[in-house]
């Protein structure tokens, strides 16, 4: 009983990572068509920003959830000034350049701060359950990403704001011509991605290597969960997530870590060979 | 209200629009009639600054918005119901109503309840995704929701295509209420008797120049039509 | 790691291999909850495998099962680590910054006083290591008198040995290894705590297959033989 709910646990929490550090890349996607490249180096740079944070003597909590959406979220008004702005509707270009920024980003913080930062450990101790123990952390962070993917959804679904998103992401000149300054929106959806990229990047660093190559661990499995979900941000990022995630931990529990991985991956690449346009090409088509 | 004077445009190297001038008068219908591929759709959205021109003016209250973006242009007063009628199609009918309200910088609540005020048909279908809509439903909805950013200037492109007669003189009697309030339009269309029923001046349009302005009485006698537009009305 | 788990007396519960970019060890973390080993090692390297310690520790293994790694501070994980998730970490190399001796002491001095604010912390064996390999290369230059290659390279070979912060380094002719000293470390506030020292530890496994002075152009893979 408790190796079942131990197992549930992981797997939850195994699909929670996988939301949590692709759900900025999805929001850049979905609105914009624009993959990020550099989207692995904006988590590495919300995990920077919460250890710093929380070094120069700022609360934990307030530094991972206000500190480091807010400084990356900063960072992505930059970047898309500078540089995604530039590139609209070149998809190819933009892959190009944001790997370019993702190269620079790792070179530049290397620079700055050196190949290690001190970083903090998880709050909130362990959580016993029958035979096995599992970290408070873990827990919070499922609830996080929940709560996370939720006011998404609100945002998006009740707000004037979410309202003009939603209409931009399905045609955008349309929009245009009623009105809705599109670059603005642009500018917005990426800034947003960017800041809920840097809150995923602190929120996972307590729990992982924080070094400047960090990004690189999670780039291929983000944008292997945004284009197996397709087009719909919110439905296909957790419906990839949600089956890959648990292909991931349950594969790696009946068989080895690297059978887990190739397992994950066998199945992204079915999936996309028979519904090319990702899960949401095919179904919850009118979903968020 | 509208002048466009020698619009030069095109998609990259081709050229559709090779000088088209035209003027709107405040208040009135003006109808452009032409066949398919002479850029009645690419003269509306390079109106709308969906397309870039090359050269040529386009003049608002005497006022050159060539290089504003399409949105300061809505802002302006240009309303706009495109070809194929470009519903938002997983927006519920009411949110594609609020959409252009709401596109504006406006409070949605009164703006939606006054034009739906003028299209109870759509009010049963608030609810459904726009993408679930009839044709001649979205058509309705599409002027609706241009109606919704409160345009002083409308541009029609083809409200008539594949659409049911029925619906069609519900346009034209709904259309007919908004020009007594002021309304200025631009329609281009194929239809004959559409076009006839609405527009106070008629030019026709053929590759990318408007070559003639048609007497509305001309419309009657086939011999012209033919003439003017190749197919027999 | 199994051999030497079984020459010593004890055996591998369970053995797996992690690709380089995992960063989630909850499964291995339960399954190693559910094996209850007496001890776990890891061989884990870069950023993402580090995600492990932190994972073991937030999950509360850290007082539960000790562990002990041969590659934990190479990369200066231990800064990277808070001290409630890195200390008691259990390591060996053949140089670590804290070796207590005469020779290190001085050679630490010099190294503040030429750096000053910048000086960075040592760590384990790599940056010393290559240190102490262009030394070597010094002093292969100093008895062949000339830096010419292949005279240098017969100077190499001719057992030479270099006296440094680590200890004694001696280059094996057999091997082209080097005798050194290990020690035996255990984390502590993100540096480390030595514990043991065993002077002059040969390459005794390269050497078990491999003799350059019998065989010098050979050109084959040799492989330590660990079947068990
Ligand atoms: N996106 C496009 N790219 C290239 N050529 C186009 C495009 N859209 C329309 N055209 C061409 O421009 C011409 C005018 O098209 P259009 O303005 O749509 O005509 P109409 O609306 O009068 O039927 C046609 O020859 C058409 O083939
Ligand atoms: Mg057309």
């Amino acid at each position: 009983m408790d190796l079942v709910l131990a197992t549930g646990i992981q797997a939850l929490s195994g699909i929670a990572t996988l939301l949590l550090i692709s759900l900025g890349l999805a929001i850049v996607f979905g609105m914009m068509r624009v993959i990020n490249l550099a989207h692995g180096e904006f988590l590495m740079l919300g995990a920077y920003s919460a250890i710093l944070a929380v070094q120069a003597g700022i609360n934990l909590w307030v530094a991972m959830l206000v500190v480091a959406p807010l400084c990356v979220g900063l960072f992505g008004v930059v970047v898309e000034r500078l540089v995604i702005r530039r590139l609209y509707g070149r998809m190819v270009d933009t892959m190009l350049a944001t790997w370019g920024l993702s190269l620079a980003l790792i070179g530049a913080v290397t620079m700055i701060f050196g190949n290690t930062v001190a970083g903090f450990s998880a709050p909130l101790g362990s959580v016993q359950i029958g035979a096995y123990s599992t970290s408070g952390y873990g827990l919070f962070l499922i609830a996080a990403t929940m709560v996370l993917l939720a006011a998404v959804w609100a945002v998006l679904r009740f707000t004037p704001a979410g309202l003009i998103a939603r209409g931009t992401m399905q045609n955008a000149g349309m929009a245009a011509a009623l009105g809705v300054p599109t670059e603005r929106v642009y500018a917005l959806s990426f800034a947003a991605g960017a800041a809920v990229s840097g809150l995923a990047g602190a929120l996972i660093a307590p729990m992982s290597g924080v070094v400047p190559t960090m990004g690189t661990a999670y780039i291929a499995r983000s944008f292997i969960t945004v284009i197996t979900g397709g087009a719909a941000m919110l439905a296909g990022t957790s419906s990839a997530a949600g089956l890959l995630g648990s292909v991931n931990t349950l594969g790696t529990f009946v068989t080895t870590p690297v059978l887990g991985e190739v397992l994950m991956l066998a199945v992204a690449i079915l999936l996309l060979r028979l519904l090319p346009q990702g899960i949401t090409g095919r179904f919850f088509r009118r979903s968020l | 209200m509208m002048r466009v004077e020698s619009l030069v445009a095109g998609y990259g190297r081709i050229g559709v629009l090779h000088g088209t001038t035209l003027g709107v008068e405040a208040g009135s219908c003006v109808g452009i009639l032409g066949h398919n591929g002479m850029g009645k759709t690419t003269l509306l959205r390079a109106i709308m600054g969906l397309l870039p021109c090359k050269g040529g003016r386009i003049l608002l209250d005497g006022r050159d918005i060539q290089h504003l973006p399409p949105h300061e242009r809505g802002r302006r007063g240009l309303g706009y119901v495109p070809q194929g009628r470009q519903i938002f199609p997983s927006l519920s009918v009411l949110d594609n109503l609020r959409f252009a309200v709401v596109a504006k910088g406006g409070k949605d609540g009164d703006v939606v309840a006054e034009v739906l005020e003028e299209f109870p048909e759509l009010r049963r279908l608030l609810d459904r995704p726009g993408g679930a809509l009839s044709g001649g439903e979205q058509q309705l909805l599409a002027l609706a929701r241009a109606l919704c950013g409160r345009p002083r200037l409308l541009l029609l492109d083809e409200p008539t295509e594949g659409i049911q007669p029925s619906i069609n003189a519900a346009i034209v009697e709904r259309i007919h209420a908004l020009r007594r309030r002021g309304l200025s339009v631009l329609l281009v269309e194929q239809n004959l008797d559409f076009i006839e029923a609405l527009a106070d001046r008629i030019l026709l349009i053929q590759r990318g120049r408007i070559t003639r302005e048609i007497p509305p009485a001309a419309l009657g006698d086939p011999a012209l039509v033919q003439e003017f537009v190749g197919t027999s009305a | 790691m199994t051999k030497y788990f079984r020459d010593g007396g004890g055996d591998a519960v369970a053995v797996d291999f992690f690709p380089l970019d995992v960063t989630n060890f909850g499964p291995a973390i339960q399954k190693i909850q559910a094996a209850k080993p007496d001890m776990v090692v890891s061989a884990l390297v870069g950023g993402a495998h580090v995600s492990f310690y932190r994972q073991w520790a937030a999950a509360g293994m850290k007082s539960r099962i000790p562990m002990a790694s041969t590659t934990f501070g190479g990369g200066n994980e231990s800064l990277l680590l808070s001290p409630e998730e890195g200390d008691g970490i259990v390591c060996a190399f053949s140089y670590f910054q804290e070796v207590d001796n005469a020779a290190n002491k001085a050679f630490l001095e010099k190294f503040r006083a030429k750096l000053g604010a910048n000086t960075p912390y040592l760590g384990a064996e790599l940056a010393m290591r290559s240190y102490t390999g262009m030394r070597l290369w010094a002093e292969g230059v100093k008895r062949a008198g000339t830096t010419d290659r292949m005279k240098v390279i017969e100077a190499l070979g001719s057992g030479i040995s270099v006296d440094g912060p680590p200890g004694r380094t001696m280059l094996d002719p057999k091997t082209n290894h080097v005798t050194l000293d290990v020690y035996v470390a255990e984390v502590k506030n993100r540096g480390f705590n030595v514990l043991q020292h065993f002077p002059n530890s040969p390459p005794a496994d390269t050497q078990s297959v491999c003799d350059l002075q019998k065989e010098p152009n050979a050109n084959r893979q040799v492989v330590v033989d660990v079947r068990i």
